[in-house]
């Protein structure tokens, strides 16, 4: 199971690492119990333990389908305490925070606000996002990595990183010296040679495949059964009758 | 024959800018573009890779300073067939709606070699019948959440948003 995005909320704490699941109540109640039972066994088995937590985030339509995921987490909590008394080697224990909120009141109240309800904790009060707990292991990103910011001219970098051709803007005139001719970009030339390089072995690949056929069968017909290189259609060797 | 074969996004009677896109990515065409693209582009292509479908407002508050150089970059973009795009269908009356910009073929090789793979090993495919997909409500408010917060976050320096994956891979301390 994939989460439908993962993010970092990075906060002057640290990053808050989170994974959303949209929810558009389509799905039964038994498949929500099964997605909240698939989260707390990734975090069992795919994580070490004692790693920071990550927090999943479920949004829903509005309160009616948020009633229906706490009933889904009621189920995956009967699942849990039935393999913890039979003391099963796949254990649902976990300590992710599972936070769920309505688009409703994301709309109402914004995507920064108190608004996030802990499904295992229906008494605690709602969560902001800011709230939540940060992974300190993990080295924090400057500005100029995060989503948004990174591709402003505000920016003292934006010119430089965009194109070298465009690092002269900022500040030149033409008293500051001859015109020198513009530099090439490096990383387009080495993009577009590690693109030549993917060809060539693509095509390197094709050449050693031809010649190893034809070594085995050197009648076969190795041509394209068409001009445009699509597969012949068979039906249109059947002539039709005269139009009458 | 002059005919492609190919399914359009847009329908008949389509625009000049696109007429203007190539019917076939040649890989000439694509080293010559590839000279031409900046790290934003590439930023762009892998992002709708990852994304999959990202309107022209979404697409501006994440790499662009403003709506024009983001409907000129796109536009360029489109012409060379790293994005596609389509108009969803809107009531009467209620104007033009939104480009959703969509990855195309030479955008899928560009992020195939950022991945240093082939084209053949990326695992995507084109698709023609986006407009009308199952996924695409949801594919659209998942994204529409993420936008949204990243414009909460820049409302106030303290809070920022990274990209995340599956995993998101990010390096440790």
């Amino acid at each position: 199971m994939l989460p439908d995005a993962g993010f970092y909320l990075e906060t002057r704490a640290g990053p808050i690492e989170c994974y959303l699941e949209w929810d558009r109540a389509t799905e039964t109640q038994q498949r929500l119990a099964e997605k909240l039972l698939a989260y707390r066994l990734a975090e069992v088995e795919l994580f070490e333990e004692g790693r920071p937590a990550r927090c999943i985030l479920f949004v829903v339509p509005g309160p009616r389908r948020l009633a229906t995921l706490h009933h889904a987490y009621g189920d995956f909590e009967r699942e849990r305490a039935l393999r913890a008394s039979r003391g099963s080697i796949y254990s649902l224990d976990g300590s992710w925070p599972l936070l769920a909120t309505s688009a409703s009141r994301l709309r109402g109240e914004g995507h920064l606000a108190a608004v996030w309800e802990r499904l295992d904790e229906s008494s605690a009060p709602p969560l902001a996002l800011t709230d939540l707990p940060v992974r300190d292991d993990l080295r924090p990103v400057g500005p100029n990595r995060t989503l948004g910011r990174r591709w402003r001219k505000n920016d003292p970098d934006f010119w430089r990183r965009l194109s070298p051709l465009g690092a002269g803007r900022h500040g030149a005139t033409e008293e500051e010296g001859p015109i020198r001719p513009q530099p090439v970009d490096p990383a387009a030339e080495a993009f577009a040679a590690r693109l030549r390089r993917l060809r060539e072995a693509g095509h390197a690949e094709a050449r050693r495949d031809a010649a190893a056929l034809r070594s085995a069968n050197p009648d076969q017909d190795l041509r394209s059964p068409a001009i445009n290189g699509s597969m012949d259609d068979r039906e249109d060797d059947v002539e039709e009758e005269p139009w009458r | 024959m002059g005919r492609s074969r190919e399914p359009r996004q847009e329908g008949a009677g389509s625009s000049s800018s696109a007429r203007a896109r190539p019917l076939r990515v040649s890989a000439e065409r694509l080293f010559e573009l590839a000279r031409h693209l900046t790290e934003r582009d590439r930023e762009v292509a892998l992002y709708l890779y990852r994304h999959r479908v990202l309107t022209t407002d979404q697409l501006q508050l994440l790499f662009f300073s403003s709506r024009r150089r983001a409907q000129d970059r796109l536009l360029f973009l489109y012409r060379n067939r790293v994005l596609d795009r389509f108009y969803p269908p809107a009531q009467f009356g209620s104007g033009k709606p939104d480009a959703h910009w969509l990855l195309d073929e030479a955008g899928a090789i560009l992020v195939a070699a950022m991945h240093d793979l082939e084209r053949k090993q990326l695992g995507w495919q084109r698709r023609a019948d986006w407009g009308s997909h199952p996924q695409l409500a949801h594919q659209l408010e998942t994204n529409r959440f993420v936008t949204d917060l990243i414009a909460a976050t820049l409302r106030d320096p303290a809070w920022a948003l990274a990209s995340g994956g599956h995993p998101p891979r990010r390096p440790t301390t």
